[in-house]
Order: structure tokens, then sequence, then C-alpha cells
């Protein structure tokens, strides 16, 4: 109970009663009380709602209530603290009534002191907490087992007092209806006695709880199982049964399944021929199939649990496994498939496997240990060597096959089967005798074996009545001899080398005798399979053909040596002949062309290459067309078309295009050949010389007819005049037309010459004078005839001669021819008063003075390499006339080119500078000119001066 | 009108041709030959024309009389040293009246001169 103060609401109407009990409790000396008062219900109703009051004191009999009605009246307030009916002394009975209507106690009014009225408040309070704390457990219990999903009953007498909703919806019952229900009629009849028994011992006390399954009866006879755990509680004085019960067929049904699971499992596991183990962490075996106890030989898996791997295998190979699996639970990578070879230590007895091992985990994912299966793969191993020494053997003789069909020598073919053979059946040493025809023995040709192991090649081997001859004769298998049967071929033994026990002799045999025998040797007893001996034999009968081969070839081959002589000298001739056309062809100037079908280009000459500038075969295959400029092709495609079809050769002239794009004039005959695939013969020559000469030859005439006709028509009409009106003309006129007809003969004189001179040139193809001149004094008897033109057309003429070696090899006339065109030519182009310059330099290196005047830099770059060596006598013209335009350049020093002063008065060949440069070239010099149109013109020549002997190089 | 690059050549023709009694006119090539005609108040009677010349040559010169109504009917010899066939070819084209080939005897010249003067 608190100790703070205790509210009292006293309901009394009789305010002298009120007093009164008021005073009692105040003078209550163990407790505190905090009294109110009210006089009726409804005053004190309305209290309870607002004050926390801890006890009622309450008067049955108030104005507005009376009797029980008013205890009533106060519990249906909602108040939950104890309610103390107060009552007069002849209504005691009315307190009872009120005390099981729910008031706490009563008291009556006149007979109560103080202590009574404090205990009883104090009590009531008391009663009325444990009361409350009572019912609120009742409702706890009753909201466990409304809602528990298990079954819930309390029996007694074997009749069910209680059950909860589950209860009854597991039997399929209402509640009520298994209320007073005899507890055995819900059990099947097989298990009555069980349940019968188990009530019995908890009623006598035996036992205080129980725990068993039986099968329920539903209301509809269904049967289901159920797990009862049962106790036992005193009742009403009585030992009562009550109990939890599940609906365990689920959960039966699941752990059967589960447990099926587990034997097919268990069944598979010890029936499939896989060996399976499951080892923990350390290695011991912790469940293994029958196979593994069958392989370890244990009568069963149990004897085997707990065991480990170095209690069955070499402890080598354990510590290997150990090892791996340690590895293999630590980083949780399992190893599939992996093929191994396990060697039991009981039998020693080896088996190939394809290992799997994958690790053990529990269901937090830590590694508890391996799950092992491993496929025994002996048989499938052993089978798959079988083949590969069969595909080995397959391959071997293939190899023997193609490479001795690819030779056509004897030895050969032995060579490659005895290193074959050898390499094969590791044989130390393979020979292969053949048969010597003279002296009916086989005598040993060749060996294949290791060098450092030498043997005597051409030794006896066996002789034709051998025993074993006989033998290989008669059965054609090879023959094996060693310890045991070396009495019975005492040749052999003779033969043998040091240290050799086992020897095979393999017969090859050419239709039925034998050509050859092959003998492998063995220093160890050796025993050969079956296999083996297959294999040597399938070998030498692959090669027996290549053999047969061979030797039909060697026969055939000598017997061809006469025919291939007369072949050859018949090859030679033909191609002496081949050679001759094939010269004429690349010999021949013109370009000789054979076109295929389309016109395309097969074949071509040597000079053709050289004429078009292209490398040998590069325009194969190409259509001619290529070489033609594409407005022409039709022309060339005519011309073609037209030699097939009319069979007659076609010539005509086209401009071809050289390789570097350019054009020249050629002239093409075209000519079909009658072999049916319509082959063009093409011959194409170069014809820009002759039209060279040609054009040449046209200037020619047009100058001769200028520079000819013209003087002599005015030379004939000038002394027509003369002769015709003589007397009419004055003394002046006459004089004046005389001079002039002079003149004009002196021109025609002089053209005359320089046409002859020209021709003179051309009648000495290249032959040269070689008398000593001197350049100097020719230009002096150049200057002095010329000076008096110079004086007549006022020009200054000035001649410096830097004195050196003047002289050079030529002739006389030639050089004052060279000095007189170059002097000449100035002086005409040059107008009146201008400057003519002449310069001479002796054969001497120039100084840097003699640049100056007139300027030889202006030459720089176009004048020899050698030129300042001093190895030249140079001569230079400069002059300030017209100059020349400078599209005439390129031909300036071209016969018959006037170029832009054929339209001018000046009277001209233009021989004069071609001759110059074609003097000059015929004694090892030359001319460069410099010059700008309208401003003046310089010529520089030079020749080589002549050395004395003596001179300095 | 003599049109002639030759001087010596002009000035004989011109010499002879004026002793017989022409009045002659000189013109040492086509252009200078135009500009003589542009100048004088009456046109030659004939005209008698080198070929090859500087500046207008005789082709040309005797191209721009035929397109001018006032020359166009003025007699057109040429006196050429130039034998060619396209030379004869292309003075036939142009209507040349004449086509006289370098050197020739003076009574010939005088005489096809005269022979085109008496046919006007």
């Amino acid at each position: 109970m608190s100790d703070h103060d205790i509210s009292v609401l006293l309901v009394e109407d009789n305010s002298g009663d009120a007093r009164l009990i008021e005073l009692m409790l105040h003078e209550s000396a163990a407790t505190q009380y905090k009294v109110t008062v009210a006089a009726s219900l409804t005053e004190g109703k309305a209290v309870l709602e607002s004050d926390g009051v801890d006890v009622v004191l309450l008067d049955l009999s108030l104005p507005d209530s009376h009797g029980l009605q008013t205890i009533d009246g106060m519990l249906d307030s909602g108040f939950y603290g104890p309610v103390i009916v107060l009552t007069g002394l002849a209504d005691e009975s009315v307190g009872l009534e009120a005390v099981a209507k729910g008031a706490q106690d009563y008291l009556v009014k006149g007979q109560v002191d103080g202590n009574l009225l404090d205990r009883v408040i104090r009590y009531a309070i008391e009663r009325k907490h444990t009361e409350q704390s009572l019912r609120e457990s009742e409702a706890r219990f009753r909201s466990l087992t409304e809602n528990s999903p298990a079954g819930i009953y309390i029996a007694r007498d074997g009749v069910f007092m209680h059950v909860n909703p589950a209860l009854a919806r597991m039997f399929a019952y209402t509640q009520d209806e298994m209320i007073g229900k005899l507890v055995i009629d819900v059990v099947h009849p097989d298990d009555r006695g069980m349940v019968e028994e188990n009530i019995r011992r908890r009623i006598s006390g035996e036992t205080d709880t129980v725990h068993y399954v039986l099968r329920g009866l539903r209301k509809d006879c269904s049967v289901f199982e159920a797990e009862v755990l049962g106790g036992t509680i005193i009742q009403e004085g009585k030992r009562t049964i009550v109990g939890t019960l599940l609906d365990i067929t689920e959960r039966k049904q699941v752990e059967e399944e589960l447990q099926n699971e587990r034997n097919l499992l268990r069944t598979v596991i010890d029936n499939i021929p896989d060996y399976i183990f499951v080892k923990d962490t350390q290695g011991k075996l912790i469940l293994v199939n029958q196979a593994v106890a069958n392989d370890v030989a244990a009568k069963n898996p149990d004897e085997v649990i707990g065991k480990s791997d170095f209690d069955f295998l070499p402890r080598e190979l354990s510590e290997q496994y150990y090892t791996g699996e340690q590895e293999l639970m630590r980083t949780g990578q399992p190893r599939i498939n992996i093929t191994e070879e396990i060697i039991l230590a009981h039998n020693q007895t080896s088996r190939w496997v394809l290992s799997t091992k994958v690790p053990l985990q529990n269901n937090e994912g830590k590694t508890i240990g391996l799950v092992g299966i491993n496929r025994d793969i002996t048989e499938v191993k052993q089978a798959q060597e079988l083949v590969a020494r069969q595909y080995r053997d397959l391959k071997i003789l293939n190899e023997v096959i193609s490479l001795s069909s690819l030779t056509l020598d004897v030895m050969g073919v032995l060579d490659i089967v005895c290193f074959e053979l050898a390499a094969a059946l590791e044989a130390r040493r393979v020979t292969a005798a053949l048969k010597d025809e003279q002296q009916d023995v086989f005598r040993v040709a060749l060996e294949s074996d290791n060098p450092a192991n030498p043997f005597r090649v051409g030794s006896l081997l066996m002789s034709m009545d051998d025993p074993a001859h006989a033998y290989l004769v008669s059965y054609s298998i090879p023959l094996i001899i060693d310890e045991t049967n070396q009495d019975q071929y005492p040749q052999i033994e003779l033969v043998r080398a040091e240290g050799v026990n086992t020897i095979m002799l393999v017969p090859l045999k050419i239709r039925g005798e034998i050509y050859s025998i092959l003998c492998l040797e063995y220093d160890e007893p050796h025993q050969f399979t079956e296999a083996e001996l297959n294999f040597a034999v399938s070998i030498v009968q692959a090669i027996s053909p290549s053999v047969e081969n061979s030797l039909l070839h060697q026969r055939l081959t000598e017997q061809n040596l006469h025919l291939n002589d007369l072949v050859a000298e018949r090859t030679a001739q033909l191609e002496r002949a081949n050679d001759r056309l094939a010269t004429i062809l690349n010999n021949t100037s013109d370009a000789i062309l054979l076109l295929g079908a389309n016109n395309r280009i097969r074949n071509a000459n040597r000079s053709f290459d050289e004429l078009f500038g292209y490398d040998q075969d590069a325009l194969f295959d190409q259509p001619f067309g290529v070489l033609v400029e594409e407005d022409e092709r039709d022309k060339l495609l005519l011309a073609l078309q037209t030699a097939h079809e009319s069979q007659q050769p076609q010539r005509l002239g086209l401009p071809l295009l050289h390789k570097n794009g350019q054009a020249f004039e050629a002239e093409i005959a075209i000519a079909s050949v009658s072999d049916n695939k319509g082959h063009v013969v093409v011959s194409i020559r170069d014809i820009t010389h002759l039209k060279e000469v040609e054009r040449i030859k046209d200037r020619f005439v047009s100058m001769v007819s200028h520079e000819l006709r013209t003087p002599i028509t005015s030379v004939l009409l000038g002394s027509d005049t003369l002769v015709k009106y003589y007397d009419r003309l004055s003394d002046e006129k006459k004089r004046e037309k005389l001079a002039q007809i002079s003149k004009q003969a002196e021109n025609l004189a002089d053209l005359v010459t320089a046409i002859l001179d020209i021709s003179r040139l051309d009648a000495r193809q290249g032959s040269r004078s070689e008398e000593l001149v001197d350049v100097a004094q020719a230009l002096e008897e150049v200057r002095t005839n010329l000076s008096g033109q110079a004086q007549a057309k006022h020009h200054d003429l000035r001649v410096q001669v830097f004195n050196g070696n003047m002289q050079v090899l030529g002739e006389h006339a030639d050089i004052v021819r060279i000095w007189n065109n170059l002097v000449n030519n100035a002086s005409k182009y040059t107008d009146d008063g201008g400057t003519i310059n002449i310069a001479l330099y002796g054969g001497r290196t120039p100084s840097q003075a003699d640049y100056r005047v007139p300027n030889l830099t202006d030459f720089a770059g176009n004048l020899p390499d050698d030129f300042a060596s001093g190895k030249y006598v140079i001569g230079i013209v400069e002059d300030n006339g017209r100059g020349i335009p400078p599209e005439d350049l390129p031909e300036l020093f071209t016969r018959f080119f006037r170029g832009g002063a054929a339209g001018t008065n000046i009277p001209g060949t233009g021989l004069g500078l071609s001759l110059v440069r074609e003097l000059l070239q015929l004694y090892d010099g030359d001319i460069i000119v410099s010059t700008e149109f309208g401003v003046g013109t310089t010529f520089c020549f030079w020749l080589p001066a002549h050395r004395h002997k003596g001179d300095n190089p | 009108m003599v049109v002639e690059d030759n001087i010596d050549l002009r000035d004989n023709l011109a010499l002879q041709l004026e002793l017989i009694g022409y009045e002659v006119v000189q013109a040492e090539d086509g252009q200078h030959a135009l500009d003589v005609l542009e100048a004088s108040e009456q046109p030659p009677d004939i005209i008698l024309s080198d070929i090859a010349m500087p500046h207008i040559d005789g082709f040309q010169l005797l191209e721009q009389l035929r397109d001018n109504p006032a020359w166009q009917a003025i007699p057109f010899l040429f006196l050429t040293a130039y034998n060619s066939p396209d030379y004869v070819q292309h003075s036939e084209e142009l209507q040349a009246d004449g086509f006289i080939l370098k050197p020739v005897k003076p009574d010939d010249l005088i005489m096809a001169i005269e022979s085109k003067l008496d046919g006007t």
C-alpha cells in the first residue's frame, strides 16, 4: 500500500453521519485520509469523474437512490476502486447482498470505530488490487489460449473441461461440442490404451508431464497425427490434466520425404561405380560409398569412416593430396575433372581417375570439409594410349610412304625406312642389307644409328643358303634372333656387333624375291609386342612399291641416257634458231610488238622498251591504245581492224606517247599473223628525226626563197632598168644603182659562202684538222675586215685581248669563220652608234678583273665545271643591240632558224650561229648566250687551249 | 602601189615603173600600205605586194582591202619568194588577181601589171 494520502469519497446524505465518519478517518493515526463528501449518488458520481478517488464509502439510502439500486448505480459509474457499503443495523443482510453484487465490504453504522474503518478501507483497497491482478492474468491466459495455434485443453475425470479454438479446429468440432466429451472419444481406437495410461500416470501422481504422439480422430472420423505435451494441475483439489497438442501430419510427411531422399541418395552413392567420399577439414573420411570400400578392400563403407588417404595410399601421394585438399578448402575453389593417377598401397595397382573435389560448406558458409568424386578412366586411358600408338604408327607409315614415293633412289627409300624404324621401335640401330647379285649374299648397304656406335658397312650379313634366309623366304614375317634361338642361326651370330643381344630381321620382298633385309638391333633382351611386329611388317610392305619403282626408274634412266643426249642436241639446235630470231628482234632498231586478242600487248622487243622508255614487260597485257593520244586512237584501231580483216599489212603515221608523256612522230606498220589467234605484229619507227630533217629542209627552202629570190629579183630589175633606161638616168642614179647591185651581189655571195661552209662541214662528217691556230690572230684578221662595216654604222668596236696561251687545235679558216659570224651578227643587229665589245682570254685562269668587262658572271652556272681552270681559250662578243626575244633562244643555234629576225630587213641565212656552234663543238668547245631583248646580247665561246708538251697540266 | 619590205627591190620596182610612166606610191609593209591608202585622195589603179613582211603581211593586207568597199575592186598582184602550194591556195581564196613568183624577169612583171590594167 502506498504511503500517500488515501482519497475517500463519502456518499452520505445524513450530514451527522457524514461528519462522524469524517472525524473517525481523520483520527486514524496510521493513515492520512482526504475526504470528499457527496450528498447524493449523482453528486458522488460527479466527484468520481473528476477526482482521483481511491475508495468509496457508500450509504445505500440516498435521496436519489435507494437500497441495492445504489450499489448498482455506483458500480455502473466505471469506478474500479473498492466500494464499501454503509448500512444501518437493520440492513445487515443488504450489506451481504451488496458484497455479492460487487461491493468490497460493508460496514454497519454505529458499530464502526476509527480503527475498524481504517483497516476495512485499507484491506478493501488491497483486495481490490489483488482482484484486479487476477482478472488481468485471467484475461491474458484466455487471450493466449484463444489465439494459440496449438491446441490447449483441460480435462478432468477423462472429460474435456476446457478446449481452445485451435484444438476444436483440429478435431473439426466446435468448442462447445468438445467440452464435456470423453477424451478417448477423439483418439484413434488403437491409441486409446496408451492415452488412458498416460492420463493415469499423471492422475496417480506417477509423473507430472508426458510427451507422446497420438493419432487423433476428427468429428468426420478422419485421422491425424498429433504430438502431445501434457502436464498436471491441481484444480479444486483434484489432479486435473492440461495439455497442448500439435497437428504434426505435415511435419511427418516432410520428415518422411527427407528420409526417402536420404535413402535414395545413399542408394545412388552406394551403387554408382564412381568413388564418392566426404572428408572433414582434417582429411578424415566421414562418408564413403561402397565403391571406395571395395577399392580399399574394406567390407563396408563404415570400416573406412574415420580413416584418411594415409591409410590407403603411398605416403608421398597422400601428402600431395592432403596439401591440395587443404588448399582447396582454404580457397573454396573446386577442382573439376582433373586426370590423376592413383596408386593403391595395398595391392600396388595403379588406376587413372578423373577427379573432382568440391569444398563442402555448412549453412553459414563455413567450409567443413570436401566432397570428392573420382571416376575410373583407366580403361579409357588405355584405349586412348592404344589409339595414340596406332595413330603414331599410321603417321610414321604415312610419312614413310609419302617420303619414299617422293624419291626414285633405292638407297634414299631404304634410308628413310631405317631411320623411321629405329625411332619407332627404339632400336639401337637399323641396317639395310642388299642382295649382291654376283656373290649371292646380302651385304649391309646402309645403317641408321647413333653415330657414337659405329658399324661396319658392307660386312657380310647372310648368304642365300643361310637358315635365316630360308626362314624369311618361307614365312615372309620378321625373324627374331636372341639368346634362345641363336644357335639355329650360326651365321648371324658371326656378324652381330659387339654387345647386341636381340635382332629382328625383316624381309623386303619384291615379286616374291627378297630384295633387302632390314635388321633391327637391341643391346638388351627385347620382347616384341604383336603391334611392333605388325608395324615393322607393314612399314616394309609399304615401301616395296617405292623400291620397285626406284629400281625400274634406275633402269629406265640408264636406257634413256642416250635418248636424252639426242633430245639435248635437238633442243640446242632449236634454241639456237630461237636465239637467232630473238637476236634479230632485239637488235633491230624498229620497235616490234606482238599484240594478242583485244589488241593487248603480248610481247615487245628491246628497241620498243628503249623507244618508249618502259622497263621490260612493263606493258604486258596492256592495250596498245595506251601508247597513242586519245584523239588519235580511232585511227589506230581502224588500221588494226583493217589489218585483221584484209590480212594486208597497214601503214600509218601517228604521234605516239613516250612513257614520260611526250609524243613523238612514228611510222607504224601493222601486219596480222595468220595463226587464227588474232595476233598482230606491229613495227614502230621513230620518224622524229626524219620530220626534223624535213623541217630543216622547209626552212632552207624558205630561207633560200627569201634571201636569194628577193635580191636576185632586185638585181634583175636594177640591171634591167640600167640597160633599158641608161640614157634617161642621171649619172648619180646610175652609180647608186650599180653600187646597190654590187652590194646585193656581195650579200648573195656571202649567202652562197655560208651554204657552202655548212655543206662542207657536213661533208667532213666530224673529221677535223689538227693544226695549231692562234685565236688572237684570227680575231685580228676579222677585226680588220669588219672595221669598215663598223665604221659605216658608227659602231664603237672595242677589242680587249688578255694574253695567255692562245693556241687551239683546229683549222684557221674555221676559227676565223667563228669570229666573223659572231662579230658580223653583233654588227648586223646593233643600231648605228652602238657599242661592240670583244674580249679574248688566253688559256689562263681569268682574274677578278677579267670578269668586269665584259661580265662573265652572266654565264655563271652555264659554263663548264673547270671553266676557270685556265684550260680554255675564251672569247666574248657583246653588243648593246636589239637582243634576242626569249622565245627564239631554244632554237637559236639551229640551222636556218632566224626566229624574229626573219621578218626584218636584216639579211641573214639562219646559218651563222649554227655554223659557229657546230664548228666549236667539232673542236671540243661550245658557246652560250646571255641576252635581254631590246638591251643587248653577249655570246661567250670557249675552246680547249692547246697544251704543249712539258706544260703543267 | 608597191608594197615590199626589201628596200632595194622596192626602189628598183618603183624606178622602172616610173620610167615606164606610172605614178608609183611605195609602202614598206602592210600597215604602211593601209596608212598610205587612208591618206591618199584617189586609190591606186593596181597594187603589187610582197607576202612575207613585218607587222601586216600581204595576205592580211588583201583581206582588209577586200573587206573595204572603197578598195575591194583594186586589182591586187602578189610578188613573192614563196612558192608553196599553201600560199597559192590562200591567195586564190582571197581572190588575188595574180601570183607572181620571184625572181621574175622585168618584162614579164610589166606584162602582168599591164594585162590587169587593160582589163579594167
